[in-house]
C-alpha cells in the first residue's frame, strides 16, 4: 500500500456549509455564529445555568397569591432578598431566560439548515465512480492485483458482477457505472440528528405557543364537604358532595410510623359535582347547570371538555354546616315548631307555630369587642356561630322580642346566653335548643383540588417523540459506503461511514473474503489533525 | 440557489426576532397579572351589591374611585367606616365614588345589618369568594386603592385610615 496524504475530510460528504462562505456580509455572520456548535453548546450551558438558579427558591409561580420581596426576606434572608430585587423569583418567565431558550431554538434551526441541506444536496447528486485519488484518501482503503490479464475487459466486468451481487447479498443498494461499483446502505440514518432537531423544535414552538393568555388553566381550590364554589378564571362551579378518608390501621404500618401511631391516609376522595354557570356568576346566587359527577381520587381526575380535575389533598376542618332546633315554651315545656339554621348565610326568617322568628344577626364567630357590642372574629367560619332572633306572636310586642342562641355549649355558658336572654326579657318564656347531637349537621374535611387546562400535551409528547425516532435513527443504523473500482487488473476498494467503523471494517472483510481476496489487510486510518500521514 | 438560500436566512431570521419581540413584550408587559400598584390602570371588576343588582368599575368610568376592602369582622374597616360614609357625603356632589368591597361574608344579614347601622350611603360590594380580592392582591384589612378620573390607581393604602387622610387622598384624585 502506499504512502498517502491525510485523509480527505467527509464532513457533510466534503460540501461547503453556508457558513463556511469567505466574503460574508453581516447576515453572514448573524448566520454563522448561530450555525456555530461551539455558540451552541455554550447557548445550553446558559440556560442550563439560568434554569439551575430559578430552582434554588420557590418561584412566584409556586404560589396561589405570589408573595412579596418580605416574604423572601424573611424566609431565606439577605439572599433571598436579592433573589427578588434581581427577578430571579421569576426566572423562567423573564425576559433573559425566555431570549436565551429562543436563541437556543434559533441554533437548532439554523445549525440544521447549515449542515442538512448541503449534506442532502451532497448524497443527492453523488456518483458511484469516484477518482482514484478520492479512494486511496479513505479512512479505510485497499489495493489488489486481480487473477485476470489487465487487457481482458470481459473478466473485469464479469467480476464487478459478482462484486455486485455480493454487495446485494450484503444488503447494499448497487450502483453501477463503467467500471466503478457502489455499494450503499442506510442512508437514511443520516437524517437522524435533522429529524431530531425537527423534533425538538417542535416542542420548543408549543411551549412558546403555551406561554399565549388562556391557553392553559391551573387552579387551586379549597371545598369544604357540601359547599359549591366558582373555579376562578372559569365559568365552572364545583360541589363537594362528599368526601372520604380511610387510614391505614396501626398494625398495618411499620417502623418508625407504628411506634409513633402515626395517622395516615390510605385513600381519599371526593365525591363531586361539576357545573357550568350560565347567569349571575360570581354572585352569591349564581344560575348553575350540572356538567359531569364523579369520584375525583389521587391521580384519577374528573375531567371534562378538557378540563382535568386532581384531588390535590384534603385537611380536617371540622365545622357546624347547620343545626335543627326547636322553639320551646320555658314554663310548659311545649314544643312550637322545628326550624334548621344553616351557618352560612342563614335564612331571615322561621315559624314556630304561632311564632314568627326574624333573624336580627347572625355571627360565625361571636366575640364582644372594644365597646362590649357583638362583633365577629372571623367573616365566614362558624367557630362559635350566634343566632339573635327577634321573635314576634302572641303575648310579644309588637316590635318583637330578642333572643339570642347560640348552638355550641361552650359558646352558650361562655357568653352567658341564658342571662342575656332573662335581662332582655325572653329568657324566661321561651328556650331554643337542639334535640341532640344527630340535630347537628357536621362537615368534616376540607378537600383541596386542583383544576387544569393543557390541550398542549398531545402535542409535546408528538414532539418528544419525533425527537426520539431521529434519535434512533442516528445511533442504531450507520450509513455506510463502499466503493470498488478496477483499473486493468487492479481494484481500488475504499469504504466509509459515519459511526461505527468496526461495523464497516467487519463489512469490508465480508465481502472481500467472499469476493476471494485478503481479508486480514483491512484496516482503518486514523484521522490525523495535524496532517501528517499515519 | 444562492439568491433562494438567502431568503430562507432573511425570513428565519423575521421570524425569530417576531418571536424575540414577542416573548420580550410578553414577560415585561405579563405584569397584567399582578395585582395594581400606584401608577397601574384600575383592574376592571363587576360584583354583585347587596341589593342584588351587578355594579362595577364600569359603572363609573371617568369619576374618581375610592375602592375600600372591609369587613365587619375586621375592627379598623369598621372603625373608618363613618370616616368613609362622611366623605362620601362631602364628596359625591363632584364625582367621587366609594366602593365598599365586602371580603367574602356570605351572611348577608350582617353585612345589611352593619350598613344600617351605620347610615352608609355609598355602594357596597359583595366579593363572596374573595375572587376580586386576589386580583388586588390585597393582604391586610382593610386595603384603600385611590383612583382618579382617568382611571389611573394613585395610591394603595393599607390600614385603617382617619377622616383627615381620607380626605387629602380624595383631595388628590379629584385634582
Amino acid at each position: 500500500m502506499e504512502e498517502t496524504s491525510k485523509p480527505l475530510d467527509m464532513r457533510y460528504d466534503g460540501a461547503p456549509r453556508r457558513s463556511q462562505k469567505p466574503k460574508k456580509n453581516w447576515l453572514d455572520y448573524v448566520w454563522s455564529f448561530f450555525s456555530s456548535v461551539k455558540v451552541g453548546v455554550w447557548l445550553i450551558v446558559l440556560t442550563l445555568l439560568g434554569a439551575a438558579i430559578g430552582s434554588i427558591y420557590p418561584q412566584e409561580e409556586a404560589f396561589i397569591i405570589p408573595p412579596g420581596i418580605d416574604y423572601y426576606e424573611s424566609t431565606y434572608g439577605w439572599l433571598g432578598k436579592w433573589y427578588y430585587i434581581l427577578g430571579l423569583s421569576h426566572t423562567y418567565t423573564s425576559w433573559w431566560f425566555q431570549l436565551l431558550v429562543l436563541m437556543l431554538g434559533t441554533s437548532i434551526v439554523v445549525a440544521s439548515l447549515d449542515r442538512g441541506i448541503p449534506l442532502y444536496k451532497a448524497l443527492k447528486k453523488q456518483k458511484p465512480d469516484r477518482t482514484i485519488d478520492f479512494m486511496r484518501r479513505q479512512q479505510l482503503t485497499l489495493e489488489y492485483e486481480l487473477p485476470f490479464e489487465a487487457e481482458d475487459q470481459a473478466a473485469a466486468d464479469r467480476w464487478l458482477n459478482e462484486v455486485s451481487a455480493q454487495l446485494g447479498k450484503q444488503r447494499f443498494r448497487v450502483s453501477r457505472v463503467g467500471m466503478a461499483v457502489m455499494g450503499e446502505k442506510n442512508r437514511w440514518s443520516r437524517w437522524g440528528p435533522y429529524v431530531n432537531h425537527l423534533g425538538l423544535i417542535i416542542f420548543l414552538l408549543i411551549i412558546l405557543i403555551r406561554t399565549l393568555p388562556g391557553f392553559t388553566l391551573e387552579e387551586y381550590i379549597s371545598v369544604l364537604e357540601g359547599d359549591t364554589i366558582p373555579i376562578p378564571n372559569t365559568n365552572y362551579y364545583l360541589k363537594n358532595e362528599k368526601f372520604t378518608v380511610e387510614f391505614y390501621e396501626n398494625d398495618e404500618l411499620r417502623g418508625q410510623f407504628r411506634e409513633e401511631e402515626r395517622v395516615v391516609p390510605r385513600r381519599f376522595e371526593t365525591k363531586a359535582v361539576l357545573y357550568t354557570c350560565t347567569e349571575r356568576c360570581g354572585t352569591s346566587d349564581p344560575v348553575l347547570q350540572e356538567a359531569v359527577q364523579g369520584t375525583i381520587e389521587v391521580n384519577n381526575p374528573l375531567e371534562y371538555r378538557g378540563l382535568s380535575i386532581y384531588q390535590f389533598g384534603y385537611e380536617v376542618t371540622p365545622q357546624i354546616r347547620s343545626v335543627t332546633v326547636s322553639l320551646f315554651d320555658k314554663q310548659t315545656g311545649e314544643n312550637y315548631g322545628q326550624f334548621t339554621l344553616k351557618t352560612q348565610n342563614p335564612d331571615l326568617s322561621y315559624t314556630a307555630g304561632p311564632y314568627k322568628l326574624r333573624l336580627h344577626n347572625y355571627y360565625p364567630e361571636f366575640s364582644l369587642d372594644a365597646t362590649g357590642a357583638p362583633t365577629t372574629v372571623s367573616g365566614s367560619k362558624p367557630n362559635a356561630p350566634a343566632y339573635i332572633f327577634m321573635i314576634t306572636g302572641p303575648g310579644l310586642p309588637e316590635e318583637g322580642s330578642s333572643y339570642i342562641y347560640f348552638p355550641r355549649e361552650i359558646d352558650k355558658e361562655r357568653f352567658r346566653q341564658d342571662d342575656i336572654n332573662a335581662a332582655v326579657g325572653t329568657g324566661d318564656k321561651f328556650e331554643i335548643r337542639a334535640g341532640g347531637m344527630e340535630d347537628v349537621e357536621i362537615a368534616t374535611y376540607t378537600s383541596t383540588l386542583t383544576a387544569r387546562t393543557d390541550p398542549t400535551v398531545p402535542y409535546l409528547l408528538f414532539g418528544g417523540l419525533i425527537a426520539f425516532i431521529g434519535l434512533a435513527m442516528g445511533f442504531y443504523w450507520q450509513h455506510r459506503r463502499i466503493w470498488l473500482r478496477v483499473d486493468g487488473n487492479r481494484l481500488t476498494l475504499a469504504a466509509h461511514t459515519n459511526k461505527n467503523w468496526y461495523g464497516m471494517r467487519t463489512e469490508a472483510k465480508k465481502l472481500l473474503e467472499a469476493l476471494g481476496l485478503e481479508a486480514a489487510a483491512v484496516q482503518i486510518k486514523q484521522k490525523n489533525r495535524e496532517g501528517e500521514p499515519s | 440557489m444562492g439568491k433562494y438560500r438567502r431568503w430562507i436566512q432573511i425570513s428565519i431570521f423575521i421570524a425569530v426576532l417576531l418571536i424575540a419581540g414577542y416573548t420580550v413584550a410578553g414577560s415585561l408587559l405579563g405584569k397584567d397579572e399582578n395585582p395594581p400598584v400606584a401608577g397601574d390602570s384600575v383592574v376592571p371588576f363587576e360584583l354583585e351589591t347587596l341589593g342584588g343588582t351587578m355594579a362595577g368599575t364600569a359603572d363609573f368610568k371617568g369619576k374618581p374611585m375610592v375602592i375600600n376592602f372591609w369587613g365587619t369582622f375586621c375592627p379598623p374597616c369598621v372603625e373608618e367606616t363613618p370616616a368613609l360614609q362622611r366623605m362620601y357625603e362631602k364628596y359625591k356632589d363632584q364625582g367621587v365614588v366609594i366602593l365598599g368591597v365586602n371580603l367574602g361574608e356570605k351572611d348577608l344579614v350582617r353585612v345589611s345589618q352593619f350598613v344600617k347601622e351605620f347610615d352608609v350611603t355609598y355602594p357596597i360590594l359583595l366579593d363572596p369568594e374573595l375572587l376580586v380580592r386576589d386580583r388586588y392582591g390585597v393582604r391586610s384589612y382593610p386595603t384603600t386603592f385611590f383612583v382618579d378620573a382617568s382611571g389611573k390607581v394613585r395610591e394603595v393604602k393599607i390600614g385603617g385610615m382617619t377622616e383627615g387622610y381620607i380626605d387629602s387622598s380624595i383631595q388628590n384624585i379629584i385634582q
